[in-house]
């Protein structure tokens, strides 16, 4: 860590503040990490991964008054690729070491702003919403972030305004605006998360020659904008929360399939427009304990608006309903317990996964960890699995697994070594068996600074 | 014979009724350790490993009265900006800075390691002696006490019994001694350098050590100051997730 004074940090921030006669004063807190990630595919043959990165993040904070912190992080990332495909573009760094670089997040508190209980935070910001272990139904301010498609549960900071009023000590509303959507975060490379959009049965002597997607977002209007509130509080020994969320799904859902002849020999090409259906969710949690168990619960009902789909086929035009505006519940509960001897465990029952919609399709999954420290945390061993349930009936054909064992030491401070392994299996038309050519091993390195 | 007896019970009463029980000298250790309406201190952790090498932590802690802590983790880079509540025995929270998170914890981690130290979470999170425990007084020295602590039957303490030296001049424990079921010491815990401080004493060294991994460590008080008015609102979820 570092700390540098200086006059810039609006500028680093990248955010519009209200002006501080002390922001020049300001001590800037200069922190961060270097992440280092290398997985090898190892269910046929044993092959490099291409999509993990290296990442380097750097975070500024600075706090100029008591009631002002200014907070900004940024992501450098590098991906293992070769993407030349012609000698000519070995003349390009970026082809064959793509990296990216981006503001994360970019926000400033505004604390007692106006009223002594009132918390402001305006910027680019992650709202971690829900009180279960990462898989959070009511958690839907932010995208997913499926960039790393094995970290389940993480999101992608937005634009948004953020302001809290504290009731009391106990309890404490929280009204939000996102101005516009932001979508979900994909993979680079090869990684079946969504399914195939040109999965489309074509009539017979047909041919797809060339396919193309269209995605349109919403328009960039303020009646466009996202709006959130939660009340939050406790009862007994419980805390809990209530929220409803306005706006969009941040998964795009298919809404036209054009088919078009390109010439007389059956061959055809597809267009696929893609759009973003509006969502309304209503979500509860809560947390507490029993005989010393930790336990959690959080469930979001779904209004979703109802998504039709038209197929425009030469032999002619299909409608069909691809979601319904019928409500849908997901939800996750959940435990954690730690032993005398120290072995930590934690369960929990999730019902519909992250990109699942729709009361039909939403799958059951059992999530189970179990780890334990060694030499005053030095070392931590662990392995977590999950069990997928598509259908209870026929469990045999219908079932998916996930075995995650890890180890890691953190030789000094500020240093991590991680080596794992992912093993997927699963039948056809389950999540971890559409992924189980990604079984891998991973080695990472974390320094922190 | 029988005057004589009597003599002696008559010449000992005083003393019988001014001996202080174990309850009572427990009683007042905790309201010594409690005397301030609050304390703010930072601190220095050292981690020292059976071969010398050592760690450091830099903490921050503010206390009211003897159940509200709020902890920040000044360093390393790694746990910085990390935040324990402590509101009550039973509610505790976590805040990690990378996930934008509270987490409630549960009362099962009041006897782990915090965050990979020697002291538990019950050693960081509370200085309440008399609800858990209850203490009949050994055979002491001139200087100090020694009680023998054995759990209440419905607490959730791990050690089968503890065994505290107690400085009579202030009732701040000198050592404490932490047993399992078999009578075997697991860890030790002293205080150095008690001092008044505000008009209070304070130990500015303690350390705890594991006797099993021959760990230990060392918490320096470097800045200590008691009485500066916290107010309640300052023990809330709001303030556990305030940049420092």
């Amino acid at each position: 860590m570092t700390k540098i004074s200086f006059c810039v940090i609006p500028t680093l921030l990248g955010v519009s503040i209200v002006s501080s006669p002390n922001l020049c004063m300001g001590e800037v807190d200069i922190s961060g990490n270097l992440k280092l990630d290398k997985r090898f595919l190892i269910t046929d043959s044993v092959r490099i991964a291409d999509y993990p990165y290296h990442e380097l993040n750097l975070r500024l904070q600075s706090k100029p008054s008591k009631n002002l912190s200014l907070y900004t992080s940024m992501k450098f990332r590098l991906w293992d690729q070769n993407l030349a495909s012609s000698s000519a573009e070995l003349t390009e760094f970026s082809t064959n070491n793509p990296y990216e670089l981006f503001l994360w997040e970019a926000y400033a508190d505004l604390y007692s702003f106006i009223f002594d209980e009132l918390d402001l935070r305006i910027g680019k910001q992650r709202i971690a919403w829900g009180t279960a272990d990462k898989l959070n139904p009511t958690d839907n301010l932010n995208p997913d972030d499926f960039s790393d498609p094995l970290n389940f549960g993480e999101k992608v900071p937005t634009e948004a305004v953020n302001a809290t009023y504290n009731l009391t000590d106990e309890y404490n509303l929280s009204a939000v605006c996102l101005p516009s959507l932001k979508p979900i975060l994909l993979p680079r490379g090869e990684f079946p998360l969504l399914g195939d959009a040109n999965a489309l049965p074509l009539p017979p002597g047909t041919n797809l020659v060339e396919s193309m997607e269209h995605l349109t977002f919403p328009d960039r209007k303020p009646e466009n904008s996202m709006y959130a509130i939660k009340l939050s509080g406790k009862v007994e020994e419980y805390d809990f929360s209530l929220s409803y969320f306005w706006g969009y799904d941040d998964v795009p859902i298919a809404n036209k399939l054009v088919v078009t002849p390109v010439d007389t020999l059956g061959n055809v090409k597809l267009d696929t427009y893609l759009g973003f259906p509006e969502i309304r969710a209503a979500g509860f949690d809560c947390a507490g304990e029993l005989f010393s168990i930790g336990l959690w619960g959080e469930a979001a009902v779904f209004l979703p608006e109802e998504v039709k789909m038209r197929i425009e086929m030469p032999t002619g035009v299909q409608d069909t309903t691809i979601l319904s505006d019928e409500s849908y519940v997901k939800f996750t509960v959940g435990g954690d317990y730690t032993s005398e001897t120290g072995i930590y465990i934690n369960a929990q029952w999730m019902h519909g996964f992250f990109t699942e919609r729709g009361k039909d399709n939403l799958e059951d999954y059992i999530m189970a960890g179990i780890e334990q420290k060694f030499k005053n945390d030095e070392i931590k061993v662990g392995v977590a699995g999950g069990l997928e349930i598509k259908d209870v009936e026929d469990l045999e054909e219908n079932y998916g697994t996930v075995i995650i064992p890890e180890v890691s030491y953190a030789p000094t401070d500020n240093v991590k070594l991680l080596f794992g392994a992912f093993f997927l299996d699963g039948k056809l038309g389950t999540l971890f068996g559409g992924w189980k050519e990604q079984n891998q091993l991973y080695f990472k390195t974390e320094v922190s600074f | 014979m029988k005057g004589l007896l009597e003599i002696g019970v008559v010449l000992l009463l005083p003393i019988i009724l001014l001996a202080e029980t174990g309850n009572e000298i427990l009683k007042k250790v905790e309201d010594a350790m409690n005397a301030p309406n609050d304390r703010m201190a930072s601190m220095k952790l050292t981690l020292i490993d059976k071969d010398g090498d050592s760690k450091v932590r830099e903490i921050k802690m503010w206390q009211l009265g003897k159940e509200k802590r709020l902890i920040k983790f000044l360093s390393p880079a790694d746990v910085k900006g990390v935040g324990f509540l402590v509101l009550s025995d039973n509610e505790m929270y976590l805040y990690m800075p990378a996930f934008k998170k509270i987490r409630r914890i549960a009362s099962h981690v009041k006897n782990q390691s915090f965050m990979g130290t020697d002291f538990s979470y019950n050693d960081i999170g509370k200085s309440q002696y008399t609800k858990d425990f209850t203490a009949e007084t050994k055979e002491g020295t001139e200087k100090e006490y020694v009680l023998e602590l054995t759990p209440r039957p419905k607490s959730d303490i791990d050690y089968a019994k503890l065994v505290m030296r107690v400085d009579k001049a202030h009732y701040i424990p000198s050592k404490v001694e932490y047993y399992n079921e078999k009578g075997k010491v697991l860890k030790v815990m002293e205080n150095e350098d008690t001092e008044k401080i505000d008009g209070y004493w304070t130990p500015k060294k303690v350390t705890m050590k594991n006797l099993k991994t021959e760990h230990k460590t060392v918490m320096e008080l470097t800045v200590v100051k008691h009485d500066s008015g916290l107010k309640k609102d300052m023990f809330t979820k709001r303030m556990l997730k305030r940049a420092e």
